[in-house]
């Protein structure tokens, strides 16, 4: 009943205006490395959240110092990570995946192209 | 062992992080600060072992390589190209973790800085200040929004991202990031001690954080700080009040402030300069000027002159141009600092350029160490010191009596 809040509804700008510059003389080169560097600032903040757990875990007895380092996976434990890592490469690698895919299947490799 | 990152102190108006946005922030402040400076190490071993011996040969001995033979050089290197092209992308992402972050909090942290209690200092706004084109014609630094973006009345996000931002771009920027004004008013009281100012402006001000400085370090003076953005002044009004700290923010244009002739006895801005442009920063310095009460002082820092720093800072620098959003910095270092002051009205006598420290704490030793060796150098920012704070300085009244030189 009451007009929509337009703070909720408001979107901040994800992009800064000016020009974006290139550095290297192919621009997928520059797309790769932001890729990149976002990717590694995902790796750190995933170690920093598994670092929390372990010392929540450890403050409340639930882990010694030691017990991650000597774990051993038994059989279900190793092939439900087998999915896992697999799964996350097919997600980085998800574009070379779908060309695979478009070749394989008979379609063109890519989409349209400008100029 | 590495040193941890000083972690920014949270105040009531800060934007809140869950575990994961406090842990992204923190890997690209890691790379941003820990990264970036050894991959800068490499471009500066290049250019000196390689790039400059070849470009003294091919110029027949000289020093004064052309910083354009210097950047078309650098950027041949692969290796300069991923520095470089790596010093965008974590500019870029800061600001992707930040508006991650913000962007839910919005309506609530525009309430927080609506209702926040006013002790002594105060807000006044003018909506129908026109925000100049060097602040809208593109974003400063890679912000998005910029620094006066609004969409809602009351907005206050252009604010909550710089405040964190500070402390994720700036190594020693301190806890409270008020390092620009702990490095002024250092420089202050080792130059002039005894100089205790009744009232104090700031210029360009936006969220405050270095006026607090001045506000803790004269506790008896009246202080004021202008900006033209208003989501900016909001923000900085309630965290200037969440921390206890009166200050007098004003929406205004520095160019011209509604304030009376000589009613300010210090003036200061921090790296304001080089995101104004031609016309405004001399209208800048007029306006300081005219603000000044007999025997004030107008300090405005920002980084040094094209002149006062080796050809390999100067590519560094002019990167900021090019790669940044800092469209005037490259043609305002190149400006006549000193002409531009007599311009604004200054007598020969009352101007002086000198180097400070980047000061995050009380380490008068080491601002001590960085004005002497700036001077000996002759430029703010010696390779291998790190980098220099520069100021230019303007008195009412000549400066030599009172200025106590280093020993």
């Amino acid at each position: 009943m009451s007009k929509p809040d337009p703070a909720t509804s408001y979107r901040h700008p994800r992009v800064a205006r000016g020009p974006r510059p290139a550095f290297f003389d192919d621009s997928s080169s520059d797309t790769l490395l932001s890729m990149n560097v976002a990717l590694l600032t995902e790796l750190i903040a995933t170690r920093e959240r598994l670092d929390t757990l372990e010392r929540l875990m450890a403050s409340k007895g639930l882990l010694q110092s030691n017990e991650i380092d000597s774990f051993e996976p038994d059989a279900v434990a190793n092939a439900e990570r087998e999915k896992i890592r697999e799964t996350i490469s097919d997600h980085v690698f998800y574009l070379l995946l779908q060309q695979a895919e478009r070749a394989e299947s008979g379609q063109s490799e890519t989409g349209p192209r400008e100029g | 062992m590495s040193t941890a990152l000083e972690n920014q102190a949270e105040h009531p108006m800060i934007m809140r992080r869950a575990h994961d946005d406090a842990a992204r922030q923190n890997a690209v402040r890691t790379l941003r600060q820990k990264l970036l400076p050894k991959l800068a190490r490499g471009s500066r071993e290049m250019y000196y072992r390689t790039i400059e011996p070849a470009l003294r040969t091919r110029i027949g001995g000289q020093s004064t390589e052309r910083h354009e033979d210097v950047r078309a050089a650098m950027m041949k290197l692969p290796y300069v190209r991923f520095q470089l092209g790596t010093h965008r992308v974590i500019q870029e992402l800061m600001y992707e973790t930040l508006i991650d972050t913000v962007q839910p909090q919005l309506a609530d942290l525009a309430e927080k800085a609506r209702s926040m209690p006013t002790g002594q200092g105060s807000l006044r706004l003018d909506p129908e200040l026109k925000v100049p084109a060097y602040v809208t014609a593109v974003d400063i630094h890679c912000q998005p929004g910029g620094y006066a973006h609004q969409s809602f009345e009351g907005d206050v996000a252009a604010g909550a991202i710089y405040d964190r931002s500070i402390n994720m771009y700036q190594t020693g920027a301190g806890g409270m990031t008020d390092y620009m004004g702990r490095s002024v008013i250092g420089y202050l009281d080792r130059m002039w001690p005894g100089f205790e100012p009744r009232r104090v402006l700031e210029l360009g001000c936006t969220i405050g954080h270095s006026t607090l400085a001045y506000a803790k370090r004269y506790p008896g003076a009246e202080v004021h700080a202008v900006d033209v953005s208003g989501p900016l002044l909001r923000y900085a009004h309630a965290r200037a009040e969440a921390l206890g700290i009166a200050v007098q923010f004003s929406q205004q244009n520095a160019e011209h402030t509604d304030f009376p002739d000589g009613h300010f006895d210090l003036v200061v801005s921090h790296i304001l300069a080089h995101e104004t442009s031609a016309e405004s920063w001399p209208a800048i310095l007029a306006e300081s000027r005219r603000l000044l009460a007999p025997s004030g002082l107008a300090l405005h820092l920002d980084l040094p002159q094209l002149d006062e720093i080796d050809p390999y800072r100067r590519f560094i620098y002019d990167n900021e141009t090019l790669f940044n959003n800092e469209p005037f910095w490259t043609s305002f270092r190149q400006m006549d600092l000193n002409g531009l002051m007599l311009d604004a009205g200054f007598a020969a006598g009352e101007i002086r350029r000198d180097f400070t420290a980047v000061m995050a704490g009380d380490d008068v030793g080491r601002l001590q160490d960085a004005i002497e060796k700036s001077r000996r150098s002759g430029h703010g920012a010696p390779p291998g010191s790190g980098l220099g704070f520069a100021l230019l300085i303007g008195a009412r009244g000549a400066i030599k009596q009172r200025a106590v030189e280093a020993a």
